[in-house]
This record gives C-alpha cells, structure tokens and sequence, in this order.
C-alpha cells in the first residue's frame, strides 16, 4: 500500500505523477481500497467499496496511459461520491433505513461526466439519511452510524455529507463528492479540515442524484486544495438537459485556470454582522488569514450582510420541498423507519404550512437574493469563518426543535447560533462558496475561512482561495491515523 | 402589472427595522429546544398533544394557527404517533409558525414574483432557456 505522502497529496501532485507514469493508477486505487477497508469502518465513512468497478476503470486508465492517451487532471485519480448519487451495479441507500436495498440501472451524470475524465469511483461515502431532507437532531442520524472526525473520533464530520468529511480528512480518496441544499457541504469542509466547494446553483448536473429541495439543491467537490475543487467542478459542470434546473451551457460551463494573478486586487468584504463572529478563536484565525492575503496583493475591508429572514428562508423552503421530494415516504408511513426521532414525524407537521406560505417565502427570497447581489459591486468575494464553531462532540439525539435541527436547516448538533450564517445566506441565494483550512483551535480542531463569490463566479472564489492556499500550507495537515 | 421598483421603498418597514423584529423573533426559535424540555417536565409523565413549547409571546392570531395546525395533524396522521409524538409535533409546528411569522412581516408586492424555481442574478443577465436539444431521461425513480 502507498504512504500517506502519496495518498494525501492534492489532485494535481496525482496527476504530474501519473501522467508522467512514475504513479500507477491501479497501485493507487488499490492503495485507497485497502486503506478505506481498513480505516473506513473507524470513521464509518462509507456504505459501500466499489471495488470490482474501480478495479476495472484502474486498469483501464492505466492501459490507455501507457498507451499515450492521457486524458487529463482526473485521469486514474480515485474518488468517493456521496451515497445520494446513482450507480449502476451498487445500492444507493440516501444513507437511510427505507432505501437500504434501493438500487439504480443508470449512473448520475456527474458520474458519467467523471468516468469520462477518467476518474475512479471507489466508494460510496456515508451521509445523513435523505441528506436531512425530514430534518435530525444528531450525528446518529444515518443507516451506517455517526460519521467520526478523524481529528478526534469523539467528534462528527457535521453533516450531511459527512462520510465524504471523514473520508478526505482520513485519506482514504483523491477527493470526495457532497452536496449542499443549505450548508452540508461548508461545514463538514470545515469541520474536517478540507478544501471544499459548492459551486452556483444549476452549475453542476443533478440528474440521477437525490433530491431534497429542488430550488436549492447542489453537487460540489471535497477535497484536498481550491485548486483540486476547480479541477473536479471543470469536469463536472456544464448543462445537463435532463436536470430541469441545469444552467445553459453559456452560463454552466467551467473552465478552470489555476491562475491566481489578476489585472486587479481581489476586492475581499469581511462579513462581521454573520453568525460565528462571536467566537474570538475562529475570527483571530479568518482575520490573520485575510492579512496573509492582504500581504499579496488583496483588498480587504469590512462588508455587513443586509438584515432579512435568511435563514427562516431556508429552512421553510427546504421544509416544504423535502415533504412533496419525500411525499411516497411520508404518505406510506415509512418514514417512522427513519432513525432519527425528528425525520420520523418531521413530514407531517410540514404538510400543514400551506402553498400560500411556499409562495410568500419564495417571493421574499427574491428580495433577499437582490439584496445580497448588490454587496458584490463592492466586493469581489465576502469572507468570514466556514463555521460558527469548530468540531462538536456527536451527542445523541437530541430533543425535538421543532425544524430541521437544533441549529438550522437540518444539521444535527450544530449551535444554535445560526440565525445569520453566511453559508446559509448563499445557500439560499444560489451563490459559490468554498471553505479552507487556516489554523487550529486550542482543542487541535481545524478552522476554515469560508469564501463567498457571485452567482456564477466561482472563478473569483476559487481564485481568493487559491491566492490563501498558495501563501500558506494549512491544506497540508493532516490527522494521524492508526 | 406592476412591478415594485424600490424594494426599500419608504411605504414599508426598512430592512433594518425589519431585521430588528426578525432576530427577535428567530432567538426565540433558536430557544426552542430548551424551552420545550423545559415545558414538557418529567419526560417519563403521559404527554398530551396540549403540551408543548411557550408561545405566551405569540400573537392570539399565532396561536390559533398553531392549535389548528396540531388538531388537524393529528387529526390526519395521529393513529401513527404516539403521545411524545403528538408533543413533539406541537413543538415543530410552533417552530414553523414562528419561522413563518417572521416571514410574513416581508412585505411583498403584487408583481414580486417567487424564486421557486431560483434565478440567479448574474452581471450578464438573466439565464436564456437552453437550445440544447433533450437528453434521453434516465427510468422515472425519485432520484433525480
């Protein structure tokens, strides 16, 4: 099996090696196997090893390698998807109890456009069940148990995709997908110490993927650097005619430049009125951050999320969505299958708000996506912490909250101080964000600097991310694992 | 039709006014669980769907929609739950109604029309429908 100098490198370290065949894609992806069989089930990270799939893809990259047709960046690099996206041959459990068994006869597009690129799918990451889509109120919310930080196992990855946190944090893949209707994407990112991007609303294809909330449902990369999210979102993105909400490919195409100079400054809007901004230990870390980066040519000054009901938004939206995505499970009654006790009840207290409500909350959301549009003729991206807290204990279930979760929109044990949080303000406008590590707690618990662009212009974050990460080294740490 | 041109126009509440009731309203929300364990007492004790979170500081108005809410699920999903159940659902519904609430106080106009299908607001202009012919779309299964 490779060492963790190999298999914690970034994609493109991967794909210098591999291309120049001093790494061979089959030894690779054997070497991922067999960690994730060995370490996965310490984290439960994954559902299930696509072994023989991976296998057959490895040796085919290999062949084609050797034989001169190098494809790309992609080419032979090993990865997990979130257990939310189909793929022909293996269960697609949505990481809950009533779909243990399910399976599909096609594969995601994001999986094909992968295969396509030559990418590897060795697994299928463990995840919150339905992603959260009938709300939980903790870690244990999930058909494979809670997702463990492998920074300190007593701690969850935060959901939902939290096998894919546990996964990259442990070194287990090249990168890992997850997806992200409010949130689920940033915080595991952050939490596990990750590179991780959700990239603008319709960029990327969902067809053959889970829904939730089809109005604010996305697919984005976890992984080791910003610039291995741009690689994977360049292979990714672009118009899928069978996703009703997929952008035309003059807006949805991606084409990543790793490039970090630029004729001008980044313009850098530190929020200082979101959620998180009461913890002194995370802002001395996002403000020490935004220095380096100032120190390199950027523009920072301090920019105020405009006041609205962002996050009561979001979480209704969701709310209402999930109970017509979910409606056969609510109907039937086999949601009290679910684990947590909130998803087994959550439905049938969301089928009493009513279309008049649905409406009213999606004509306010016009507003707020105006509102917070209009701050990015000031800034290029707004930065703030990728989190309210670092890491939090996995406790058990908690009490009813009567929503998705005692903090916000569906994310188990997370603080309550959400009212505010600039992921769940992108979230629901639609916007690109991605979350980098920038230091450590006191606790040895990683600290992300969450970037917020544009819709549209994940190129902007990608780039301040890019410009942080290539000043610093914190994406090179990594947990000890044993 | 018309279309409001000023979102802040000075016929309403400003967004910060707004935003000063909004918080309010959400620390509340933010509360609920502490007050629900605090409400239900000893855990062990029979629950009621009666019993549930502190909504003294709710209009009348709320706490009627609250109380029919509950009666009508249950009305229609009760033979599924069981007490702590019936408890629990007033403690979410009283969570959605205060969500709701705070949503209401936005004011919108007769040609705001909603992002339920999102838009996004790009500096090049509003998305175009695609000329890209239709795909072959994969078995009808819920998992799209």
């Amino acid at each position: 099996m490779l060492g963790e100098d190999i298999l914690y490198l970034p994609i493109r370290e991967l794909a210098s090696r591999i291309h120049a065949k001093k790494l061979s894609p089959v030894e690779l992806t054997e070497s991922y196997l067999d960690r994730s069989e060995k370490f996965g089930p310490k984290f439960n990270a994954y559902v299930t090893l696509t072994r023989d799939r991976a296998m057959e893809h490895a040796r085919a990259a290999e062949k084609e390698i050797a034989a001169g047709h190098y494809r790309d960046s992609l080419h032979g690099i090993p990865y997990a998807a979130k257990d939310l996206l189909a793929v022909k041959g293996y269960p697609t459990t949505w990481g809950a109890k009533p779909f243990e068994n399910q399976s599909f006869d096609y594969d995601a597009t994001i999986i094909q456009r992968l295969d396509r690129a030559g990418a590897i799918l060795i697994g299928k990451a463990a995840m919150i069940e339905l992603a959260g889509g009938l709300g939980y109120s903790g870690a244990n919310a999930s058909l494979t148990g809670p997702a463990r930080n492998p920074w300190n196992t007593d701690d969850w990855t935060c959901g939902s995709s939290s096998g894919s946190g546990a996964i990259m944090a442990a070194g287990l893949a090249g990168f890992a997908l997850g997806s992200d209707t409010r949130g689920s994407i940033i915080c595991p990112t952050t939490w596990c110490g990750l590179s991780g991007m959700r990239p603008s609303f319709g960029r990327v294809p969902r067809t053959g993927v889970m829904a939730i909330a089809w109005s604010m449902d996305k697919i984005g990369p976890m992984a080791r650097t910003a610039d291995c999210c741009g690689i994977v979102l360049g292979a990714m993105a672009g118009h899928d005619p069978a996703d009703h909400d997929s952008l035309p490919d003059t807006l949805s195409a991606f084409s990543y430049s790793h490039a970090t100079n630029s004729s001008r400054p980044l313009r850098i809007g530190r929020v200082k009125n979101a959620a998180g901004d009461s913890n002194p230990e995370l802002n001395a870390a996002v403000d020490a951050a935004l220095k380096i980066m100032e120190q390199h040519g950027a523009k920072i000054s301090e920019a105020e999320v405009p006041d609205g009901p962002y996050e009561e938004a979001a979480e209704l939206i969701i709310l209402m969505e999930a109970t017509g995505a979910f409606w056969d499970l609510i109907e039937s009654g086999r949601c009290s299958e679910l684990e947590d006790p909130l998803g087994k009840i959550n439905g049938y207290a969301s089928m009493e708000i009513s279309a008049w409500d649905y409406l009213h909350v999606q004509r306010v959301r016009t507003y707020l996506q105006k509102n917070v549009d209009a701050l990015f003729d000031r800034f290029d991206v707004l930065a703030a912490p990728g989190e309210g807290t670092a890491a939090r204990p996995i406790q058990p279930p908690q009490p009813p909250a009567g929503g998705r979760g005692p903090g916000g929109a569906g994310r188990g044990n997370r603080p309550p101080d959400t009212s505010k949080q600039l992921d769940g303000i992108s979230s629901l406008c639609g916007l690109p964000a991605i979350s980098v590590p920038c230091g450590f707690t006191k606790d040895k618990l990683p600290i992300g600097i969450q970037f917020v662009g544009r819709a549209l212009d994940d190129a902007k974050v990608l780039a301040a991310a890019n410009l942080f990460q290539s000043h610093t080294d914190w994406h090179t740490k990594h947990p000890v694992i044993s | 039709m018309h279309r409001s041109a000023n979102p802040d126009s000075k016929s309403r509440f400003t967004r910060r006014e707004f935003g000063r009731g909004a918080v309010a309203a959400v620390a509340a929300a933010a509360l609920a669980p502490a007050s629900a364990i605090s409400q239900r007492g000893d855990a062990s004790a029979p629950a009621s769907p009666q019993q549930g979170p502190d909504v003294s500081d709710l209009s009348p108005a709320a706490r009627a929609e609250i109380d029919a809410k509950v009666e009508n699920a249950i009305r229609r999903w009760g033979d599924r739950m069981n007490d702590e159940q019936k408890t629990r659902i007033r403690t979410i519904i009283t969570r959605h109604v205060r969500m709701l609430e705070t949503v209401r106080k936005f004011a919108v106009k007769n040609g705001d029309s909603p992002a339920s299908v999102l838009k996004l607001f790009t500096t090049t202009g509003r998305p175009q429908p695609s000329a890209m012919p239709h795909a072959k779309i994969p078995p009808a299964s819920g998992a799209n």
